[in-house]
């Protein structure tokens, strides 16, 4: 879009204000600084794809999703508490599974059927590794 | 001889971040993390939402790196994305039952809040900040966007705040108009109020 020179001066005057004022709230950049060396994972990680583009809510909002790739299958449900959330899924072939968050990991070892189940997971993006190599995307609540 | 990251154009910037330049990176969410943030409270999500929004925009976009063609569209594609996790969150929200008294519609922490003193560093912010936050609530969020964001077409504007696109340059002009007639009435400097 082309501003005229004093709108410019305006909108740059008030940009800078905004900054000052309003900033972008320090976890929240931290996060996003975060989110570089986090995203990337390590080079001999093989990725699952996501299958369905959006999370589909069944039973009252509960989002789940599905990942598959490389004979690897996961599908879950998010189930979300106040301000924290419980995944429940189900992994083919049963491999142990860790729930990854930003700053944190949780671990945990399906039953016979692949039936896995992790509480208290905090809010926000997450992302499963299974059998220590093989990784899905970040996904969100 | 190098440059500072803060004079870098966003190609240099990202295709530094696609080496690992972790310093790359940060200017990048220096430069454009206002604009996601901004746009992930237009949507009135509650604050933890909107720090979701934030950092699965930004997740997005470190696994996208390879991926972003028009590095000069960066504003734009972070703006859409940072809208679409927006309007997943929101959907989701809709569905789930919620204590009886949860705010339908937050705040607008532009509309409320008077910041801190030692931030007004003159008297010509402290007058833009009261013109600005007498503004509308529709007209402070196109603006507050705009101010970040200044290259943003109408189209994309429009995506990110929901807005129509035919609707957003008349809003514009609306806006700054009124943004100006109230630094005029408060006697705010001419020459920036043009």
């Amino acid at each position: 879009m082309t501003h005229s020179p004093q709108d410019l001066a305006l909108l740059s005057e008030l940009g800078a204000l905004l900054r000052r004022c309003h900033p972008v709230p320090a976890d929240v950049v931290a996060g996003a600084r975060a989110a570089f060396a986090v995203a990337a994972g390590p080079p001999d990680w093989r990725w699952l794809e996501r299958i369905t583009d959006a999370p589909v809510p069944v039973r009252s909002g509960t989002p789940s999703f599905r990942f598959a790739g490389n004979d690897v299958r996961v599908q879950l449900e998010l189930h979300r508490l106040p301000w924290r959330v419980r995944v429940i899924g189900l992994v083919t072939p049963v491999l142990d599974v860790e729930v990854r968050w930003p700053t944190g990991v949780r671990r945990v070892r399906p039953d016979d059927a692949g039936l896995f189940r992790v509480d208290d997971l905090p809010r926000g993006p997450l992302r499963l590794v299974i059998g220590e190599t093989f990784a899905t995307p970040w996904f969100g609540p | 001889m190098t440059r500072p990251y803060d004079q870098l154009a966003p190609g240099e910037l990202l295709r530094l971040a696609r080496g690992r330049d972790q310093a790359a990176w940060n200017e990048i969410v220096r430069r454009y993390g206002p604009v996601v943030w901004r746009v992930a409270m237009a949507q009135r999500l509650d604050p933890a939402d909107a720090k979701d929004v934030s950092q699965n925009t930004w997740f997005a976009l470190a696994e996208r790196l390879d991926r972003i063609r028009e590095p000069e569209r960066l504003a734009a594609w972070l703006a859409t994305t940072a809208r679409r996790e927006a309007l997943r969150v929101h959907d989701l929200r809709r569905l789930e039952a919620r204590p009886s008294w949860w705010p339908d519609d937050l705040e607008d922490p532009d509309a409320e809040c008077w910041p801190e003193p030692h931030v007004l560093r003159s008297t010509r912010d402290r007058l833009l900040w009261r013109a600005f936050a007498e503004l509308p609530d529709r007209c402070r969020r196109l603006l507050g966007l705009l101010a970040h964001a200044p290259d943003l077409s109408y189209a994309q504007l429009g995506r990110a705040l929901g807005m129509k696109a035919g609707s957003v340059g008349p809003a514009r002009g609306r806006c700054l108009y009124e943004l100006r007639r109230r630094l005029a009435v408060l006697g705010y400097g001419e020459e920036t109020v043009g």
